[in-house]
C-alpha cells in the first residue's frame, strides 16, 4: 500500500471503499467530508467521485486524503505504469501543513541546482527545515491537540517516507543531508512524544503553560550559511525577496553551547553586560533556573535592570526552591530595595540551605545589624 | 537511480547462509548448483590447499575436522579473551589463535585466517551463486546480523563483504529483515513480533508496521544461544550415555566427536516431525583391543524437550523484557513471526503460543525470510522508491566512561537512527587539561563490561577547579549505523570528534592485501574452470583418436604415406597423454589442436574405407 498520491493526475480507476470499521475519533470531520464520505458507496470508481462531488477537484482531493489519512476510506493504487510515468515527471511532494505561522505560498526558496533533489521538493524541505523551531509537535504532524493514537502514527510514518534519510541514499544531495537528518530527528522526537501516554501528557501540559511552544531542541544544520562539516561548494543565494514576518537580518538561532561558552567566559572576565546578555540569550533556548539565576546575578553586579533580574530571580526560586545560591540572588534584591526583613528572611533560608555559605552568612550578619540600628532609632 | 543493478540480500548464518533477488516478479530466493535454497556456513581447506565452502565443505567435515570451519559468525567481531571465545576453544575442533588486534584467528593448514576472511568465502559462495542465477556481475549487498550484535561485529562483517569484492550497502538487522518479508506488498497495520531462533543466536524484535513503513520499537536477543546449543545437549546426553556403558568420553577423539554432532543434529531435526529417533553410529570407537563399540540408542521427543527446556525458557523471559520495553503486553501483539530453523522445533512453537497467546504466522519461510528481507531493503536503497522504509533502532546502550568506571548513557537502545544526542560533562579534578573520552557499547553500568568503541583525548581545556569546565559530548548515528562522537569544550567553543566505526580490527591495509588474495583465489577458480574443460576435450579427442587408429592402420598400414601419417598419430597421442594431468594450461591446448588435426586426417579415411 502506498502512501497519498496525486489523485488528479493519476486518477486510478478502481473503486474507493470505506473502512469496516471506521474511527472517527481524533477525526475533525467537516460537513464537506461527510458529503463526499456519502458519495463513497463501494460501488463508484474514484473518477465517478469526483465527476459528482459537489466540492472543486482541488478540495475533493484534499478531503479524499484526509479520510484515507483517518483510516476512514480506502483509496485504490494507481494503475502501476501511470504511477512511474508520474514518477518521471512530478515528483511527490510532502503534505504542507496549513496552520504554520509562515503559509507556504509566501515562503520563497531558490532551489540549489548542484544538488539531485527536485527543486519543489527542495522548497518543501527548505520550508519544513525553517518552522521545525516554530511549532509545536501536533503542528509539525499536522494533527490536532486531539488526535488519535492511530492517526499520529499514520502522519509519522507518512511524513517519514518523505524525510528519512534512506529516501536520498548516496545522492548527491550536499547541504540537504544535515538538514534532512535534522528534520528527521525532530518528526521522530514528536512521535515518540506524542505516542508514549505519559510523555505526551507531560508536554500538553508544557504547551498549556508555555508561549509560544516549548522548544525541546536547537536546530544546527542550516541551509543558509554553511555549516563547519559540510561546505557547499557556492553558499546559496539568499532569496530574491525577505518573507513578511522575518526582517531579513534576523540572526538564525546560535547553538546553545556556543551562547553558554560566551556568557561563563564573560563572566569569568568581569563582562557582565555581555555575560547578562548571553544568558538571557541562552535563556531563550532553555528555560533552566540555573540560567536564570545566572542572569540575575550579572544585572546585579552591573547593577543594571534590577526589575528584570528580581523577576528572574523569583521566578528560578519558583522552580528550585531549595537552592542556598537563588536565595542569596534574591534577598540582595530585596535588600537593595529596602525590604530588610524579607532579606533577612531570605538570607536566613540561605544560610539553612548552606550552612557554609560564608556570602550568605555574613550578609545576614549585616542585614541583621542593620535591622537592630534601624529599631534602636 | 541510473544503472540498473542487482542488490544481494545475504542472511550469513551461523549454520545456513541463504542468498535472495529482487526483481520484477518479487523477491525469491536464489538456490545453489546443488538445488538447496541454503548452503552450510562451512568452509573447509582441503590437503592439496583447495577452499570448500558449503556443502562440500560439510561433507568432509569427518575426516578433515581440524581444518573445517563452522560457526564462524560466533567468534566474528569479537576480542582475544573473551568468555565466548574462551567457549569456543573449549569446543571447537580448529585451532584458535591471537590476533594482531586483540583479535582472534583460526588456523588452517599451518595459516591463520582472520574471522572477517572466513565470512568472505563464504560471501564468495553465496556472490557466485547469484551471479550464476541472474547471469550479471553482481557487487552490492546487504548482509544481515543479528540484532544483538555490536557494532565490532557489524565492521567485522562489513570488512567480511569488502574482502569479498561486496560493496555493502548496508548491514541490517535479521528480525527486522524477516518482518520485510513478512510484511512485503501486504496491507498490514499492527505491531508485529519476530522471534528469530537460529543456528547460534536468538533475537526479539517488536515492529509497528503500516504503509510500507517497519519501524522497530524494541529489539533484543542473546548472541550466544542457538540451535548449536541444542545440538551440544544432545551431544552431552549421547556421550553420557556411551561413557555409562564403556567408561570411554567419545568426544576426546576429533572424528567421533563430529561424528556425534552430525547425528544430535539430525537427531534433533526429526525429532520436529517424529516422536522418537533412533540413533545408531556403528564403529564410533576402537578399543586399545581393537575391539570395535557401537553406538545405538533412542532418543525421545520428550528427553529431548527435558534436555533443552531451560533453553527455550530463556528465549522467553528475553521476549517478556523486549515487550515489557516496548510498552506491550503479549495480548497487544498482532501477529508472530517465527524465523530461524530452530523454530521448527515444536516445543518452541509450543512456548512461542503460549507466551503469546495466539498462533505463529505461516507467512514466511523460517529459512528463507532474513535473506528476502535484505534483498527488499537493499532495492529500497538503491531504488529510491517508497514502497518499503525501514526506521531501524541501535541495540544496545551508547555512552561514555566517566570518572570512577561508571558509563554514562548518551543514547540509549531502542533509540530509531539516525539519532543525535548530547549531554555536557565537567572535570573530576582540579587543574585537568585533558579528558579521554572512551565511547563504549553496552548493558552494563561499569564501563569496564561493555564493549570499547574507540576514545580520543580532548586536550587544551583551561586548568581550572573540578566541576568548572563544562565540555558537550555529542553522539551522532547515522543511517548506515555510524557513530561519530565529539566533544565541545563550552568555554572556548573548540571541537575535537571522532568516527568510531573507522576503527575496526582489521586495518584498511590488511583489508587490501585479504582483497588481492582473494582476487588470486578468483582468478585461480576460474582458471581451475578452464583447465577442467580444456582436459575434458582433449580426453575426448584423444579416445576419438585412439578408436579409429586399428581401421586406420588396416587401410593404410601399407602404404608409406599412410605409415607417416600412423607415426605422426603416435606422437600426437604420446604428447596428449603426457600433459592430460599436468598443470600447464596452454600445453593441453596445443595438444588438442594436434590431436584434432590428426581426427580429420582419420575420420577421411576412415570414410573412405566404407
Amino acid at each position: 500500500m502506498t502512501g497519498q498520491f496525486d489523485l488528479l493526475t493519476e486518477t486510478p480507476t478502481g473503486i474507493a471503499t470505506m473502512a469496516e470499521n471506521p474511527s472517527f475519533e481524533g477525526v475533525e470531520m467537516q460537513p464537506d467530508d461527510w458529503l463526499l464520505l456519502a458519495l463513497i458507496d463501494g460501488k463508484a470508481t474514484i473518477k465517478e467521485v469526483f465527476d459528482t462531488s459537489p466540492l472543486s477537484k482541488e478540495a475533493t482531493q484534499n478531503t479524499l486524503w484526509k479520510l484515507q489519512r483517518g483510516g476512514i476510506v480506502r483509496l485504490p493504487e494507481p494503475p502501476k505504469d501511470a504511477a512511474e510515468t508520474v514518477a518521471n515527471k512530478a515528483v511527490r511532494l510532502p503534505p504542507i501543513p496549513k496552520t504554520w505561522p509562515q503559509p507556504y505560498a509566501e515562503f520563497t526558496f531558490t532551489p540549489r541546482a548542484d544538488v539531485d533533489i527536485d527543486p519543489a521538493f527542495q522548497k518543501a524541505v527548505a520550508y519544513f527545515h525553517e518552522h521545525l523551531d516554530q511549532v509545536n509537535y501536533y503542528q509539525l504532524l499536522d494533527l490536532n491537540l486531539n488526535a488519535s493514537p492511530a492517526l499520529i502514527k499514520a502522519s509519522y510514518f507518512n511524513l517519514s517516507k518523505f524525510f528519512h534519510p534512506d529516501r536520498f541514499f548516496r545522492r548527491n544531495i550536499g547541504p540537504f543531508a544535515p538538514v534532512i537528518g535534522e528534520i528527521f530527528k525532530w518528526l521522530n522526537d514528536a512521535y515518540r512524544t506524542l505516542s508514549n501516554t505519559q510523555r505526551r501528557q507531560a508536554y500538553d501540559i508544557a504547551l498549556s503553560s508555555a508561549t509560544p511552544c516549548p522548544i525541546p531542541q536547537k536546530k544546527s544544520a542550516s541551509l543558509h550559511s554553511p555549516s563547519p562539516n559540510t561546505s557547499p561548494p557556492t553558499p546559496a543565494p539568499a532569496p530574491p525577496e525577505p518573507p513578511p514576518q522575518q526582517p531579513p537580518s534576523t540572526p538564525k538561532v546560535r547553538p546553545l553551547a556556543e551562547v553558554l561558552g560566551q556568557a561563563k567566559l564573560a563572566e569569568r572576565k568581569g563582562d557582565f553586560r555581555i555575560a547578562a546578555d548571553a544568558f538571557l540569550e541562552a535563556l531563550q533556548q532553555r528555560k533552566s533556573p540555573d540560567l536564570m539565576n545566572r542572569a540575575a546575578e550579572c544585572l546585579i553586579k552591573l547593577r543594571q535592570e534590577l526589575d528584570l533580574a528580581e523577576r528572574l530571580s523569583k521566578e528560578a526560586l519558583e522552580i528550585e526552591p531549595n537552592n542556598a545560591r537563588f536565595w542569596v540572588a534574591w534577598a540582595y534584591l530585596v535588600e537593595q530595595r529596602g525590604a530588610l526583613a524579607e532579606a533577612e528572611q531570605a538570607y536566613a533560608k540561605a544560610v539553612a540551605l548552606d550552612p557554609n555559605h560564608s556570602g550568605a552568612r555574613s550578609r545576614l550578619a549585616a542585614v541583621q545589624a542593620k535591622a537592630r540600628a534601624n529599631n534602636e532609632t | 537511480m541510473g544503472e540498473p543493478s542487482i542488490v544481494i540480500g545475504i542472511d550469513l548464518g551461523t549454520t545456513n547462509s541463504c542468498v535472495a533477488i529482487l526483481d520484477a516478479t518479487g523477491p525469491k530466493v536464489v538456490p545453489n548448483k546443488g538445488g538447496y535454497k541454503t548452503t552450510p556456513s562451512i568452509v573447509a581447506i582441503t590437503e592439496s590447499g583447495k577452499r570448500l565452502v558449503g556443502q562440500m565443505a560439510k561433507r568432509q567435515a569427518i575426516t578433515n575436522a581440524k581444518n573445517t570451519v563452522f560457526g564462524a559468525k560466533r567468534l566474528i567481531g569479537r576480542s582475544w579473551g573473551s568468555p565466548q571465545v574462551i567457549h569456543c576453544m573449549e569446543t571447537c575442533p580448529y585451532p584458535i589463535v591471537e590476533g594482531p588486534h586483540n583479535d582472534v584467528r583460526i588456523v588452517i593448514r599451518e595459516k591463520a585466517y582472520s574471522l572477517p576472511e572466513i565470512s568472505s568465502m563464504i560471501l564468495t559462495e553465496m556472490k557466485l551463486v547469484a551471479e550464476d542465477y541472474s547471469g550479471q556481475s553482481i557487487s552490492q549487498a546487504v548482509i544481515t546480523v543479528p540484532a544483538y550484535f555490536n557494532d565490532g561485529q557489524r565492521q567485522a562483517t562489513k570488512d567480511a563483504g569488502r574482502i569479498a569484492g561486496l560493496d555493502v550497502l548496508r548491514i541490517i538487522n535479521e528480525p527486522t529483515a524477516a518482518a520485510l518479508a513478512y510484511g512485503y506488498g501486504r496491507d498490514i497495520n499492527s505491531s508485529v513480533a519476530v522471534y528469530d531462533l537460529g543456528g547460534g543466536t536468538f533475537d526479539i524484535s517488536v515492529l509497528n508496521i503500516a504503509s510500507g513503513v517497519f519501524d522497530v520499537i524494541s529489539t533484543a536477543g542473546d548472541t550466544f544461544l542457538g540451535g548449536e546449543d541444542f545440538d551440544a545437549r544432545i551431544i552431552e546426553w549421547l556421550a553420557y550415555q556411551f561413557a555409562e556403558v564403556h567408561a570411554i568420553d567419545l568426544r576426546s577423539n576429533e572424528m567421533a566427536l563430529q561424528r556425534l554432532k552430525d547425528a544430535a543434529e539430525k537427531a534433533k531435526c526429526d525429532l520436529s516431525s517424529a516422536s522418537k529417533v533412533e540413533i545408531n553410529l556403528p564403529f564410533i570407537w576402537t578399543t586399545e583391543s581393537g575391539e570395535a563399540l557401537h553406538l545405538q540408542t533412542e532418543l525421545t521427543r520428550e528427553v529431548l524437550e527435558e534436555l533443552v527446556i531451560d533453553l527455550v525458557e530463556r528465549t522467553v523471559r528475553i521476549c517478556e523484557v523486549t515487550l515489557a520495553d516496548a510498552g506491550l503486553a503479549p495480548n497487544q501483539v498482532g501477529d508472530v513471526v517465527l524465523v530461524g530453523g530452530m523454530t521448527r522445533m515444536p516445543m518452541v512453537q509450543r512456548m512461542v503460543q503460549e507466551y503469546f497467546g495466539l498462533q505463529p504466522s505461516k507467512n514466511v519461510h523460517p529459512d528463507e525470510a532474513v535473506a528476502i528481507g535484505a534483498a527488499i531493503q537493499g532495492a529500497a536503497l538503491v531504488e529510491g522508491n517508497d514502497d518499503v522504509l525501514l526506521l531501524d533502532v541501535t541495540p544496545l546502550d551508547l555512552g561514555i566512561a566517566v570518572h570512577g568506571g561508571g558509563f554514562n548513557t548518551i543514547i540509549a537502545k531502542n533509540t530509531t537512527i539516525p539519532a543525535r544526542e548530547s549531554r555536557v560533562f565537567t572535570t573530576s579534578r582540579d587543574r585537568q587539561t585533558s579528558i579521554k573520552v572512551v565511547v563504549l557499547q553496552g548493558e552494563s553500568a561499569k564501563a569496564s563490561e561493555n564493549e570499547t568503541l574507540g576514545e580520543f583525548t580532548f586536550t587544551g581545556i583551561r586548568p581550572a577547579p573540578a566541576g568548572e569546565v563544562d565540555l558537550e559530548i555529542i553522539f551522532e548515528i547515522s543511517a548506515d549505523g555510524i557513530v561519530q562522537v565529539s566533544a565541545i569544550d563550552l568555554e572556548t567553543g573548540k571541537e575535537q570528534s571522532i568516527a568510531v566505526t573507522a576503527s575496526s580490527s582489521l586495518t584498511d591495509d590488511e583489508i587490501k592485501q585479504m582483497m588481492a588474495e582473494h582476487q588470486d583465489y578468483l582468478q585461480d577458480i576460474s582458471r581451475d574452470d578452464e583447465m577442467e574443460e580444456a582436459r575434458i576435450q582433449l580426453g575426448r579427442t584423444l579416445r576419438d583418436v585412439e578408436k579409429l587408429m586399428p581401421q586406420v592402420e588396416v587401410a593404410m598400414g601399407g602404404s608409406s604415406l599412410g605409415h607417416n601419417a600412423i607415426d605422426k598419430a603416435r606422437v600426437a597421442i604420446e604428447d596428449a597423454r603426457s600433459c592430460i594431468d599436468g598443470p600447464n594450461l596452454n600445453a593441453i591446448k596445443s595438444a588438442t589442436d594436434t590431436l584434432r588435426r590428426t581426427l580429420a586426417v582419420f575420420k577421411g579415411i576412415a570414410e573412405r574405407i566404407q
